[in-house]
Formats: structure tokens, sequence, C-alpha cells
């Protein structure tokens, strides 16, 4: 229970804003659903990236074929959903493990090759055969051919419980999140000033407790599509952050250690005694168990799964100018940049089209040559001092 | 029986010329500063649209071949000093780079050209139709492809073997440290191999409209190729890319004719074996 408390106390920033994360979609649904839906998109990028970010930031293994994980995800849930009975959550689970499977078979195929430029083209190679493959004529029942196969809609999206148990569920942890975080802030101050503030937070979380349960009654009348859309977007934003914690804690673990270590020098790791192609294996396998639960819960989002939509070698790229931006190897970083570029397209692609895509590599080549640390990275190591630091300097 | 033979040799040295074009860049500019071009496909492919709307507008063939070779020179020769120079020692920021580069020139491509593939309107009319001696029948243009690789690949091994630049090429590829320190000045002849290499590899793309189409897939297909050429032939040696280019090309098309399943992945196929037999390339081990 101490325990529990501590990493309350030490995560209550992070804990406020997934909290409040959650607490958005009430407000989508009285100003702009559609908007909810980018933010469904982002997160599932995010998670993505963050498995781009795994291999690339803390291994640095540079994968082009990590597509290949995120294809076959979504394929496989369209496959679970369309011919079996099974629900999402077991289409999830195996995507999960078509993803981990052919990253073990990756590593075992590029063993001889398995680091730097050579791994990067292997990869990219048997992502493009595969995509060639699913577009041929033969492949055309398994791949849908041209138009894809329809991914039916998951009793989980249509249910009201779900939104039941992530509504409430997530105004709890917004609602914990916030008051530890004003708990910690005030500590210094005097009984006098300590009660009134918390009896204003107190009724401030309460007016959003009052807020969210007149949506959820709205919700129980609303039209089937506006459920989906909260639905989609709880259920991404859980699997993010579930795999955001996941992944936080894997690279701070001995595994994850050994990996930097191959990512700084892997002749030394492996002089030192460690079998570095098992723990490049493993992080292939790990890091092919996210995307192809990313390329899993972005089928929904996409209606069809082609060949063409889940397999392109550019959904990659993008995920690398995601990580890049946002900075290698912070994780946050990925999530970021993520978030960024697609609020970009979104606001700029009504205004100028394709040019936003040029746009985006413009800012990509500028933050590679000004900031190469990306934006989490500068903030977080500029001599020395974190961003909080930062700002209260420049504050007082 | 024989017909099919030949059209498949014929077919197989045109395709191993554009690969011999846009590898033997790729080739150079590896071996010399260890540069990855990420970028070397998409000068390929803007080769291609190039010298397609050159033809178009002006309907004089060979002025569309040499504006994209001189085309993609001057924008290699712009990217090489304005922004890869100064990030030289920093493998990751140079790949991130090009990575940039390759993506602006895809979606400036796809703005442009979108999913169509097109082809040149006019070509003189001696390399159009085919050519019938006996029962062999001939595809004039890709004889034309194949005329234009020789030449190409002559061209190169003279200007390295026989000129004083070509000397400090080879050089460098040797052993860049040793011949920057006997005064060598390689940063200059970099920009040199980096613009020449591009301007091939522009060629290649514009020599390919007439046959496989421009299309905006070229950027990232061709770039894979470069790379597997250079992987089978040996980092380095550029003899070994010929080589490799030649047995690649004819490999996929005797495949392409015979057992078409296996055309696509012939390349892949080609490269894990050669990588798990002899790691260094086919004549990769001779230089060093």
């Amino acid at each position: 229970m101490r325990n529990l408390a501590k990493h309350l106390k030490s995560n209550s920033y992070p804990l406020a804003t997934i909290g409040l994360f959650f607490a958005l979609i009430p407000i989508f649904f009285y100003f702009n659903l559609p908007f909810a839906d980018i933010l469904t998109r982002i997160f599932a990028i995010s998670i993505y990236a963050l498995s781009f970010d795994l291999l690339l930031g803390y291994t640095g293994l540079l994968n082009f074929g990590q597509s290949l994980f995120f294809g076959m995800g979504a394929y496989i849930t369209a496959y679970t959903l369309n011919w079996t009975e099974f629900n999402f959550m077991v289409a999830l689970l195996f995507s999960l493990l078509v993803g981990a499977i052919l990253g073990v078979i990756l590593s075992l195929i590029v063993r001889r090759s398995f680091k730097g430029v050579p791994f990067t083209f292997f990869s990219l190679a048997f992502v493009m055969i595969i995509l060639s493959m699913f577009q041929k004529r033969i492949f055309r029942p398994v791949s849908g051919g041209e138009g894809g196969i329809l991914v039916p809609l998951p009793g989980i999206l249509k249910s009201i419980w779900a939104i039941r148990v992530f509504e409430y569920g997530f105004l709890g942890l917004l609602a914990i999140g916030l008051l530890v975080a004003i708990y910690k802030n005030t500590r210094n101050f005097s009984l006098l000033q300590q009660v009134p503030t918390m009896l204003v937070s107190s009724g401030i979380i309460g007016g959003i407790f009052y807020f969210a349960t007149e949506h959820l009654s709205y919700l129980e009348s609303a039209a089937s599509f506006e459920r989906l859309t909260a639905n989609r977007y709880y259920l991404t934003l859980s699997f993010l952050v579930a795999i955001y914690f996941l992944i936080r804690r894997v690279v701070s673990s001995p595994v994850g250690k050994v990996w930097q270590s191959i990512r700084e020098n892997e002749t030394r790791t492996e002089v030192i005694g460690y079998n570095t192609f098992n723990y490049k294996l493993l992080a292939l396998a790990v890091s092919g168990s996210i995307a192809g639960l990313a390329g899993g819960l972005y089928a929904p989002y996409l209606l069809t799964v082609s060949a063409g939509n889940v397999f392109d070698p550019f959904i990659t790229i993008r995920a690398l100018i995601f990580a890049v931006l946002g900075g290698l190897g912070t994780l946050k970083g990925a999530i970021l940049g993520a978030g960024i570029i697609l609020l970009l397209e979104h606001f700029l692609n009504p205004l100028i089209g394709g040019w936003t895509s040029i746009l985006i590599g413009i800012i990509f080549i500028f933050v590679v040559f000004s900031m190469p640390r990306g934006i989490v990275g500068e903030l977080t190591v500029t001599g020395g001092k974190s961003f909080r630091e930062m700002v209260r300097e420049m504050v007082s | 029986m024989i017909s099919t033979l030949a059209s498949a040799l014929i077919d197989g040295l045109a395709l191993s010329m554009l690969y011999f074009m846009i590898a033997s860049g790729f080739s150079l500019i590896f071996g010399l500063e260890d540069i990855v071009n990420f970028a070397h496909g998409s000068f390929f492919m803007l080769g291609a649209f190039v010298s397609y709307e050159v033809v178009s507008y002006t309907g004089s063939f060979y002025l569309g071949l040499l504006a994209a070779g001189i085309a993609m020179a001057i924008l290699a020769a712009l990217v090489e000093s304005g922004l890869l120079r100064r990030k030289f020692g920093n493998e990751m920021a140079i790949i991130m780079l090009t990575l940039g580069i390759m993506y602006i020139i895809h979606h400036g491509a796809l703005l442009r050209y979108g999913a169509a593939s097109s082809t040149y309107g006019t070509i003189p009319s001696y390399i159009q139709g085919t050519l019938k001696p006996g029962p062999i029948i001939i595809n004039k243009y890709r004889l034309f492809i194949i005329v234009l690789g020789f030449i190409i690949a002559g061209g190169v091994f003279l200007f390295l073997n026989r000129t004083n630049v070509g000397l400090i090429v080879r050089a460098g590829i040797d052993d860049v440290d040793m011949a920057k320190a006997l005064g060598a000045n390689t940063k200059r002849t970099f920009t040199l191999v980096f613009a020449v290499g591009s301007a091939l590899a522009g060629l290649g793309g514009a020599a390919a409209v007439g046959w496989i189409y421009a299309s905006v897939d070229l950027g990232l297909n061709y770039l894979f190729f470069a790379f597997a050429i250079v992987v089978i032939g040996g980092l380095g040696s550029f003899k070994g890319t010929f080589y490799a280019a030649l047995l690649a090309g004819i490999i996929h098309e005797l495949f392409a004719y015979y057992i078409p399943f296996l055309a696509g992945p012939s390349l892949f196929i080609l490269m894990a074996a050669v990588l798990l037999l002899k790691p260094e390339g086919l004549l990769g081990g001779a230089t060093q």
C-alpha cells in the first residue's frame, strides 16, 4: 500500500494528464465529435511509433520492415473478426502474438547481418516482398485485393458497459492524479492555505464528475456511431497508456540496460559476455508484438484493411519522423511527435493539401539539423536542467 | 523456345543496365565517405519524371535524357554541399537527412503525378519497334538501354582508372584517411562523385521511362535494388557492382519468363544467398 502511494506521488503529473485526456471525450460530444477520431488515430499511431522508438532509440536497430508487423497485426485482427467467433480482445492478442513470432522469424533470417544499414535494407526487402505477394492475384482471397477486406465492428466498441467502465474508471484516475498533485504542491502551505485549496480543487473535480454523469446519461440514448467513437477513443487511449508504462518499465530493467549498451557499443557488450543476438531477437520480438497490437487497434479505425495501406514502408518512415522529432529514446517524444505532426496535418491539409507532407519533410530536416536530440531531448538535457527548472528560473 | 530465351536475355541485359546505373553511384558514394544515400532511389524516380516532362514539352528524347542527368547532378551537389557536408562523421544524422530528402521528393512527386505511371509520347523512330533476325525478336528500345548502359559503364571505368580525379576516388575508397593525409582534396572529390553518381541515377530513371514507365513507386524499389546489387557485388568494388548488376538483371528476367512467381523475390534471394555464403560480396574481398 505504501508502495502504491509512492508510485502515485511520483507519477501524479502523468496520471493527471492521462485522466485529462480521458475526461476530454464528454467535451468532444458537445463541440466537435470528429476531433475525437483524430486523437484516436494519434493514439494508435503513437503505439506504433513507440514500438519503433524501442528498436531505434534503445537498441540502435533501424528497422524499415516495421510495417510488416503493423500490417500483419491489422490483417490478423480483420481475419479473426471476419472468420471466427472470437471477440476483439482475443483478436488483438492474436495480432500481438503474430507480431512477436514475425519478429523472431525476421531476426533468424537476418542473423548474419543483424546491425546497421544491412539490417535496415534486409527488413525493407522483407516487407516489400510480402507487400508484392499480397498484391498478386493468387493471394486475393487472403489479401482482399485492391479494395482490401472489410473489418466488422467489434462488439466491445458498441457496448454501453464499456463506456461506463472507461468513463468512471478514468475519471477516478483523473481525480486521484489531480488530488495527489495538488497535495504534493501544497504540502508546504499552512493549514489555513491548504484547506481552501483542497476545497476548491475538490469542487472542480466534483464539477467534472457532474459533467461526465450528465454526459453519460446522454450517451445511453446516443446514436451508435457516437458510442462507437467514444469507445474507440477510450480503448485506444487505455492501450497507449498501458504500453507506454510497460515499455518504460522494460527499458529501465536489466534487459533494457543491455539493449542500450548494444546501442552504444555492441562489440564491447559481446566481450563482457552477453549474447547480443539473443537480446536483439528479444527486442525485435517485443517491438514486433507492440507494432502488431498497434495494427490490430488501427484496423477498426481503417474499416478496410488492404495491403497498400498497412504494409506501406512510408508508415515506418513516418514513425521515424515522429520519434526523431520528439526525441529518439525518450518514449514521450514518440507520442509528442505523432501528436504534433498529425494535428499539423489535420489543420493544414484543408488549406494547402499535399504540400503539408513537403512542409513536414522540411521540418524534419530542420530538426535533424539544429536539434538532433528532438524536442523532448533538447528540453530535458539542456545544461543538465530539467524543463520544469528552466521554467521556474524564467518565471522568478 | 530459342526466341523466348533470347528475349529473356535481352530484357535481362537491359534490366541489368538500369540496375547498374542506379547501383554504381550508390556504390561510389558509399565507398568514399560511408554515406548511405537513402535519397538515391528518389533521384532515379525524379530523373524519370524530369525527363518525361522535358520530352513532352520539347519533343526531343535526347534533351530529356540530358536534362535528367544535369538536373540530378545540380540537385545532388546542392544537397551535398548544403546539408550532408556539415554532418560528416555522424552516420545517424546523414541517414536521417537523406531520408528527409527522400520523403520530400516522394510526396512532391505524389502531389504532381499521384498513382499514375507515364511514358514518353515521342521517341526517335529508330529505337521504336523490334528487330527480327531469324526467330529472335529484339525490342529496339531495350537494345538502346543496353548500349547506353555499356557506354556509361565504360565511361565510368575510364574515369576511375585513367584520370587524376579517378585516382583520388579509388584511393579514397581504399583508405580515406590516408588519401587525406597525402594531400588529396577528398571533400571536393566527394562532391563531384555525389553529383556524378546522382546524375547516373537520374539518367537511369530517364532511360527506364520508355520501358517500365515512370511512377512514384520507382523511388523505394530502386533504392532497395541499388543496395542489394552493392551487397551482392561487394562494398566498394566497382567491377563487382557491374557484374552483380548483370547477374541480378538476367536472373530476374529468366525467372520472369519461366517461373514468374519467383521473379519478385529473386534479388532478395540472391542477396540472402551471397550474405550467407560470401558475406563480403562476390568481389568484395579482392581489394583488401
